[in-house]
């Protein structure tokens, strides 16, 4: 509930504008009745679904459609054909039917589908209904098959198409599959095919996105997997989504370890030094510390200007004496440490004013030296 | 049952008090994109306690055909009628997005699907081609989006206006000239549904396209204008509301607005949000003024409380006098005045992290017991 509290606080004035909008055209003449609860919309869909189906039936019309049988190798051969067609509306409306009708199917033969399938359409259906049972009577063995699949399968599309699963449904998260043991996105990120590593990345931003950086647990687990992840393009592209808000101390180090390592990519460290600037107010000092350290050892150009980002994002007002000292440093980046320190000379309190006041102040000068 | 997408570019309004109220209870009410898109506002979701209303066997229908009635724009139409008379939802939404797949970035492809939802009488056949057109990459051509200004402009025909409003929604930016068509289009709509809609579609289009004060201004005066006009309630309150979510500082015309609305709005809401609007978007020391005088002329106590800590998203640690000043005049804020300068005095910058810290300590209650008076309510 604190959770859910909070991810609606971070949400502003335009979403209860919308909000409250779309509670008056409810009130307008209008789609569903003011006094319609949604139960009986509920009821209603499936009331014109029954009567316009039998209709269909009984009438014998000519239509475009026909009604069919909702067999399996129906919505098999639909999935196939939806692939076949390379539109993307189609296949993710097959994918859509083929897992509300093999959801109904026992689990022993879901299961055994799942070992034996090879296309990875279909193969991703069936792992979403077992994500889904899963999610229902918390099986582990379940998850398991999922999870060894996901790992051992020889074709990339197969393993990518069992992680997409993974993170199709609710659960389970990246978390879940911590606490669950066994195979995690630990493994799953240091996949040799990058289309599964994506796959682990875009769950994972999901999770993250889920939270919006206020679950400890969330930005706990993207680092852990970033961490793992030995691709720098994948370890930067998960570091790029993590925010810090609520993490913990050993968090807050592993994010640093990723900025300071030997040998680490410029883009990798360039998207550490950007979560390191979402901390909170617990560790904001020495982090602060750390970054100003950083910034006066040899960096790339994309590394410096991040850490500039995160230092202001940190300290705000308080940050203008450590950028002044740190112009001498690079010459070249005293435009950038200036106009920050000009947007910081407004005082806005919110950290995305803070980066329009910066770009507006930029636009000026480079209208002004035309 | 997590949300998955957070709407972006949303985060600038932290705060506590009335949006906390307004999203927490809301929120359900927006749970994806894709119902935020939808033009005719399909609201409210089903809820997800109704799940065990949701039986498969019940809604899942299934087709033959389906690669042949899809296979070309020409052969849509007929296949979207079908999926209306069958009463099948999700062959509705595919056919729908399908839709939009075939209009892709082709102008004329888009002046056909037009065209259908002009002639089109049925509500529901008119919403689906007005989304489809909507989400394609063609809406965005000037040609196209000429024929659909031109549309949202025929007063006359009420539901074919409210489609191309809500068309519009999706457009990158607006220049001048479609800016003030939309407006005016908004301000003589004879139906408050289609007002909603134009109010909708400018504050939507200001959140994604505009950048400077000086373009956000133009919005925003359109949606004030739209406000002027109304004689109805509700959309007076939405445009007011959505004006003062722009995502630049203010210009100083538009700042005398909004401290208008602060000042005379008979809706507390709007108040609120205008306060914040003040505290987030107006230069400090006009902000604090304006704070300063909004809090003693406000007999509304949570408005009061939500003006105290909008000082504080204002100024930081600057503003603490001044919430002293109130605290003293109302002394309710005493204890909350003393957790704010703890705060500030630890160190703590930023507004998100003051939010942070204090979350759950100050006047929840203030927003939670007003949670039976929503807004809303005063439309139905």
């Amino acid at each position: 509930m604190r959770a859910r509290a909070r991810r609606s606080l971070v949400a502003g004035a335009l979403v209860a504008a919308v909000a409250i909008l779309a509670l008056l055209s409810l009130a307008g003449a209008r789609g569903v009745g003011a006094h319609e609860t949604a139960r009986d919309a509920t009821r209603g869909r499936e009331a014109n679904l029954r009567a316009g189906i039998a209709a269909s039936r009984a009438g014998g019309r000519e239509g475009p459609l026909e009604r069919a049988e909702c067999s399996l190798d129906h919505a098999i051969a639909e999935l196939r054909a939806a692939s076949r067609s390379g539109s993307a509306a189609y296949r993710a409306y097959a994918l859509d039917v083929m897992v509300d009708l093999a959801h109904r199917l026992p689990l022993e033969r879901v299961l055994s589908m799942f070992e034996g399938e090879r296309d990875p359409l279909v193969l991703e259906a069936l792992g979403r209904v077992l994500c889904k049972c899963y999610a229902e009577n918390g099986d582990g063995a379940v998850l398991d098959r999922l999870l060894a699949r996901a790992q051992r399968d020889p074709d990339p599309a197969r393993r990518a198409a069992v992680v997409r699963a993974l993170g199709a449904t609710e659960d389970p998260s990246g978390a879940a599959l911590r606490a669950h043991g066994g195979v995690t996105y630990d493994a799953l990120v240091r996949d040799p095919d990058p289309s599964v590593r994506d796959a682990v990345v875009a769950n994972l931003g999901m999770d993250i996105e889920a939270s919006a950086g206020h679950e400890p647990s969330t930005s706990s687990e993207a680092l852990r997997v970033a961490q793992a992840a030995t691709a720098p393009a994948t370890r930067a592209a998960i570091l790029e989504r993590v925010s810090l808000e609520a993490a913990s101390a050993s968090d807050v180090a592993t994010a640093r370890a990723m900025l300071d390592a030997d040998g680490a990519s410029w883009r990798v460290r360039t998207a550490a030094a950007r979560a390191l600037g979402t901390v909170g107010a617990g560790h904001a000092r020495e982090t602060f510390d750390a970054l100003v350290a950083r910034y006066r050892e040899p960096q790339p150009r994309s590394v410096r200007i991040a850490i500039l980002a995160a230092i202001v994002q940190i300290r705000f007002a308080a940050a203008i004496p450590a950028l002044e000292a740190l112009e001498p440093i690079d010459g070249s980046l005293v435009p950038e440490i200036e106009a920050w320190i000009a947007a910081l000379r407004g005082g806005a309190q919110l950290y995305s004013r803070l980066e329009q006041e910066k770009e507006r102040y930029q636009r000026e000068q480079e209208a002004a030296d035309e | 049952m997590r949300i998955r997408r957070l709407p972006r570019a949303l985060g600038r309004a932290v705060r506590l008090g009335a949006p906390l109220v307004l999203a927490t209870t809301l929120f359900g009410a927006i749970r994806s994109d894709a119902q935020v898109r939808n033009p005719h506002l399909t609201w409210p979701a089903p809820d997800p306690e109704l799940s065990e209303l949701d039986d498969p066997a019940a809604t899942t229908a299934c087709w033959t055909g389906l690669t042949e009635a899809t296979a070309d724009l020409d052969s849509m139409p007929n296949a979207i009628r079908f999926a209306l008379a069958s009463g099948d939802d999700r062959l509705r939404e595919f056919l729908t997005a399908r839709l939009t797949e075939l209009i892709g970035d082709d102008a004329e492809a888009a002046k056909q699907v037009l065209a259908w939802a002009r002639a089109a009488t049925s509500h529901d056949e008119i919403a689906i081609f007005a989304e489809a057109l909507g989400a394609s990459e063609a809406a965005q051509r000037a040609d196209v989006r000429e024929r659909v200004v031109a549309m949202a402009e025929d007063r006359e025909d009420v539901e074919h206006q409210g489609a191309a409003l809500a068309i519009l929604e999706t457009q990158r930016s607006f220049d001048e000239r479609t800016l003030s068509r939309v407006v005016e289009a908004g301000g003589s709509a004879q139906s408050a549904a289609n007002q909603l809609y134009a109010i909708k579609t400018i504050g939507t289009v200001m959140e994604r396209g505009c950048e400077s004060s000086r373009d956000c201004e133009r919005y925003m005066s359109g949606l004030l204008e739209i406000a002027a006009r109304s004689n109805e309630d509700g959309s007076r309150l939405a445009a007011e509301m959505i004006a003062t979510s722009a995502p630049a500082q203010m210009t100083p015309r538009v700042l005398d607005r909004v401290t208008e609305i602060l000042r005379e709005s008979p809706n507390r809401w709007a108040r609120d949000l205008a306060a914040l609007a003040v505290a987030h978007d107006a230069p400090i020391g006009r902000a604090l003024r304006i704070l300063r005088e909004a809090f003693y002329a406000e007999r509304e106590f949570c408005v009061r409380v939500a003006i105290f800590r909008d000082v504080g998203a204002a100024a930081g640690a600057h503003g603490l006098p001044l919430m002293a000043e109130m605290a003293s005049a109302q002394p309710e804020l005493q204890e909350a005045y003393v957790l704010f300068e703890r705060t500030y005095a630890s160190g703590v910058v930023a507004w998100d992290r003051v939010v942070d810290q204090l979350f759950e300590r100050i006047f929840l209650e203030c927003s939670m017991d007003d949670s039976a008076e929503q807004p809303g309510e005063e439309g139905v």
